[in-house]
Parts: structure tokens; sequence; C-alpha cells
């Protein structure tokens, strides 16, 4: 069980509006140090490849409760040490390592949560008897909806949900535009897609920050990223909804160039070398000339920009 | 668009792109310059027009930097063009892009197009459109700017709006002379030169050209939408010296190249060739106004 330390008061985290009301610094945690001990915790396991992910008795979280999450999966360090390999030599990412996952996913979290984006809060002062220092994280337990149900759950009416996409759709940009000014691939959700943002306390929740992109060349990222949000949509929440969440995208997504970018991702890189390798990509995967695949949703993207422009080609 | 051809047309980018775009402040426009054609193609496009000199670069950055240098002389000027937000849309505005009032209005080419639009109204429409570049031409010659004479000028390239951002439903039925007639598509311009002469030339063939478009084919109409421009014009020598420049050259060469142009032009049979439609605008100066 935690320790009675644990029980502290803990500041006020504050949604933040639609608009982008940054969060609190220090919202995550009081700072008073707190050792847990794993032995006879009630643990649920929420996940557990990669990352170890508990649900524990927590006093002072919410109903209770906090998220633990233990780097240190239950992979082996060859196929860690396989996967950071690909990361850093192929696909530009970060490495797949424990201790460098938790940095990056606690850097981001301070980074995202700096800009106003809310994420699962932190308690970087509870230690954990029996686990390695920087293996692990306490997060806040946050029973919010998933996109993936709430989007899919026909008991909230069709217009609602469209309401809460058109809610949340300025506030993607507003990272979008944020990322692309300063450079920060960190702002990219390198996992990102209808599964990793919560409804909570009115507000948007995001999670899943382990891997970043090391590019930065982060326009192309916020392409990669919009296609890979609006690829889940399709493959989620099946046509229909798909039709009308594309709609909706395209009418209130301020930046049009910034939509555009994630045709330039599938289909117009600066990078020649990229550009050629993404053209075989097409043409030889037939998975890749699915609706949903990412050059699917490419085209169609582009359809609908060059349908919404008041003037096409002159 | 067939299926083949709409397929290819996802997998390129082929010129500009203009978005409205809702914001807290009311509808902008945000406006993508993108390269025309092939890579090939707009390389070739721009050493052309590099050896020829005459005008500014067409490639898609050196058209977002001229449309910007343009719309800010001509409003320097005091001539109504979209304004340029992209200082106040940081959001929207790029290297690639820039962020333009939204002029709520249909296009000047559009009303005359329209059958039902009463002769009065039309005449009074291209007197005042003539007017504004009668005035515009003027200050050119005077300061020697040839940024100020329109490459694409016409009825095409004008908005007609209410002033002061009200909407076109309560402005429809203003007298001509409370409308906005705002120009735009500037991203291409001539470059300095002595003598600006031939580009005042060119930009009124333009608008006659463009007359010409919205009348269909009625020769009377045609010529009535000319008297009309010439009433609103007013500076008959210069109207004069345009169709001089074309049909009455002093130069023996140039009148070569443009019996040679003539000659081309009515191979094409096009409806509305420049040269047919100067001869128009000569008969009306030789005859007078009425």
């Amino acid at each position: 069980m935690p320790s009675d330390s644990g029980t502290a008061e803990r500041p006020e985290r504050r949604a933040p509006e639609a608009g982008g009301t940054p969060v609190a610094p220090g919202t995550s945690s009081p700072r008073a140090p707190v050792t847990l001990s794993l032995d006879g915790l009630e643990k649920k396991v929420l996940a557990g490849e990669g990352n170890f992910l508990w649900r524990i008795p927590f006093a002072g979280g919410t109903d209770g409760f906090a998220v633990l999450k233990v780097y240190y999966g239950s992979r082996s360090s060859l196929l860690y040490m396989k996967k950071t390999l690909g990361n850093l030599l192929l696909t530009g990412r970060t490495s797949q390592m424990p201790r460098a996952r938790f940095r990056h996913e606690v850097a981001s979290v301070r980074l995202w949560e700096k800009h106003g984006f809310r994420c699962f809060g932190m308690h970087p002062e509870v230690r954990v008897a029996g686990l390695p220092d920087e293996g692990y994280m306490l997060y806040d337990w946050t029973p919010g909806r998933h996109f993936r149900e709430y989007f899919k759950d026909a008991a909230v009416p069709l217009e609602e949900r469209l309401a809460m996409w058109r809610r949340w759709v300025p506030e993607w940009h507003r990272r979008h535009m944020i990322a692309v000014r300063e450079r920060e691939p960190m702002l990219i959700h390198e996992n990102g897609d209808v599964k990793h943002v919560m409804l909570w306390q009115g507000g948007f929740t995001y999670f899943d920050f382990e891997i970043c992109f090391r590019s930065r060349n982060v326009r192309d990222l916020v392409g990669r990223e919009i296609l890979a949000y609006m690829r889940s949509a399709g493959k989620f929440f099946g046509d229909e909804l798909y039709e009308r969440l594309m709609d909706e995208l395209v009418a209130h997504y301020p930046d049009k160039t910034l939509l555009l970018a994630a045709w330039e991702h599938a289909f117009a890189n600066d990078n020649p070398v990229i550009r050629v390798g993404r053209w075989l990509d097409v043409r030889l995967k037939p998975r890749h000339h699915s609706k949903y695949s990412k050059y699917g949703v490419a085209r169609d993207l582009k359809r609908r920009l060059d349908a919404a422009s008041l003037t096409r080609g002159s | 668009m067939p299926k083949a051809a709409a397929a290819r047309e996802l997998l390129r980018l082929d010129g500009n792109r203009i978005w409205r775009v809702q914001t807290a402040h009311g509808p902008v426009l945000q406006k993508l310059y993108a390269e025309r054609g092939s890579w090939l193609h707009a390389w070739g496009r721009e050493l052309a027009s590099r050896l020829r000199g005459g005008k500014t670069g067409t490639r898609a950055a050196a058209r977002r930097a001229t449309e910007a240098r343009l719309l800010a002389l001509w409003r320097e000027q005091g001539f109504d063009v979209p304004a340029e937000l992209s200082a106040r849309h940081p959001e929207l505005a790029g290297p690639r892009t820039l962020v333009l009032e939204f002029v709520d209005g249909p296009l000047l080419s559009a009303l005359l197009a329209d059958p039902a639009l009463p002769r009065s109204r039309r005449e009074a429409l291209i007197e005042r459109f003539a007017a504004d570049t009668a005035k515009r031409h003027a200050r050119a010659l005077s300061l020697g700017e040839a940024a100020l004479v329109q490459e694409h000028g016409g009825v095409q390239h004008v908005l007609v709006a209410a002033p002061a951002g009200a909407a076109w439903t309560e402005a429809a039925s203003r007298p001509v002379s409370a409308l906005r007639f705002a120009s735009f598509d500037l991203e291409n311009s001539f470059r300095a030169r002595r003598n600006l002469s031939p580009l005042l030339a060119k930009e009124i063939a333009a608008c006659l050209r463009s007359l010409a478009r919205c009348s269909k084919s009625d020769a009377q109409r045609l010529r009535s939408d000319v008297e009309a421009f010439v009433r609103g014009y007013a500076d008959r020598s210069r109207l004069q010296a345009s169709v001089a420049h074309y049909l009455r050259h002093p130069s023996p060469v140039w009148r070569a190249v443009w019996a040679f142009d003539r000659r081309r032009e009515a191979r094409r049979d096009r409806p509305h060739g420049k040269y047919a439609l100067l001869a128009v605008l000569d008969g009306v100066l030789r005859a007078g106004l009425r």
C-alpha cells in the first residue's frame, strides 16, 4: 500500500480550455517523496508487453488509484536492441530502450503540458522499492473515455460527436502550429491515433509518448500524424463516420496548408530519396491500395482540399 | 474529368489553392502559392521569362513575393485591393502562403455576364471599372511604376463588394459609386521599364477581351460595352495610343510582329481576338461617343 505521505493534498489540475490554457506547472504531484512497496499491493494489469502497466491503489489519486508504468516490459533486451537499431538507423525515431523511453515520455509530458495540452499527471516524487531508477513512473489514474470508444458510441447523438470533433480540431491544429513554429518533433504524437486521446473532465487528454521522432522537418511529421489519426478514424469508426469527420476536419482545421502536409508526406516529400521510396512503397505493397492506407487517406484529403479551394491551378 | 485523369490529379499539386478560413475576426483567405506543371515545366517557364526580361518571376516563391509587394504598393497608392493580413494571422501565414482579406462580393465578370442585369446598370459598372483603370494608369505613368499596370487585367479580376465589410446581399442594389471594386490576382507583374505605354496598351486590350467574354458574342452588346468603357476611361488619347500600338505602330519591325501575330490569331479563330476588339475600340473612338 502507499505510505501515508502519499495522501498529501495535491495541487488542483485544470483541464485546458479548447483554446488551450496552459496547465499550471507542477500539476503532477506534491514534492514530498513517497516510497511504495509493490509487495502485497493489489495490482490490476492494464498492459504487459513493451511496458508493464498496473493500476494500483494510491491515496489521493482519482478514485483512490494511480497507474504504475514500468518501462521494462516482457520483451527481451535483444528485442529492445533490435527495435532500437531500426528506430535509430531507419525510421528516425528515438531509442526503444526502457530508460530512453522513460526519459522521452517524461520530457514529452512536460513539454506538452507547458503548451497547454493535458497529459496524464506524473508523480516523480514516488519511488517504488525494487524497481530501477528511471525505469518507471507513477501516473494519475484517468478514467476518461477514449476517442475510439466515444466516437463509436451510437448512444451519443451524431451531432454531439461531431460537435466534439469540431471542438478538438482547433486544439489539434494549435499543437501542430506550435510544433512547426518551434521545430519541435516532441510535440508530434508518434503513436498518435484515436486510441491515444481521451475525453476527461470536459477536456482532451493525451498519452503514450515513449518514442519521439528526431527529424526537424516537423511539417512532414505533422502530415504523418494527420494521416495516422485519420487512418485510425477510418478503421475504427467505419466509412460513414469517417466521411463526416473528414468533412469537418477540412472545414474546421484552420491552416489548410498544414492539412495538405499530409498529402505531401505521402506523395511530395522534399527529399527525392524518400519520394522514390514512397513511390515504390505504394506500388509494391498491396495493403497500401486500401482506402485507409496512408496513401488512400492522403489522396482523399487532397481531393477534399482541392474541392474546398476557391480556385485550382490558376 | 475522366477517372484516370482525376487519379493523376490527386498525385500532384498543380498551381495555387485559395481557401476560405473562418477566424475569430471573421473569414479570411489563405492563398497557397504552388508550382505550375512539372518541375521541368516550371523551370523552363522561368528561364523563358528571364530571357525575355519583361516580367517578374514565375516560380511559386517569386509570385508570392510579387503579390505581397504589389498589394502593399497598390494600397499605398489608394487603389482597392484585398488587405494582406499575414501579420494579423501568423497561424495561417507561411513561406508559401499569404493571408488575404475575404472580400464578400461577386466577380465583376459574373455580374456583367448576368443576362438579367439591366443595361444601364451594366454600363455603369463598366464605366466605374474603366475610370478606376484610367486613374491607375495615370498614376503608373506619373510615377513611372510598371507594377501599377495589371498583368492579368480585366473584369474577371475585380471583386465588387459593399464598403466597410457589409454583406454583398445588402449592397447589390446600391449605386455603383458606393461599391468597392477590389482588384486581385497580382502575383505576376511587369518589371520596371522606361516606356510604360506598351504595358498600358496590353492591359487595355486585356480589359476589352474580358468584356467581350461577358458579352457572349453579341456584337451589339459588345459595342455598347466598349462605348461604356471609353466613357469611363475618359482619356481618349491614351486609348488611341493603345489602338495605334497594335494597329498602326510607327516601327515597321513591330508592325511586322503584330501582322504575324494577327495572322496567327486569325488561324486560331478566337472569338475575342485582341486585334478585332481593338478595331471595335478604334471604331468607337473614331465615331465619337453618344
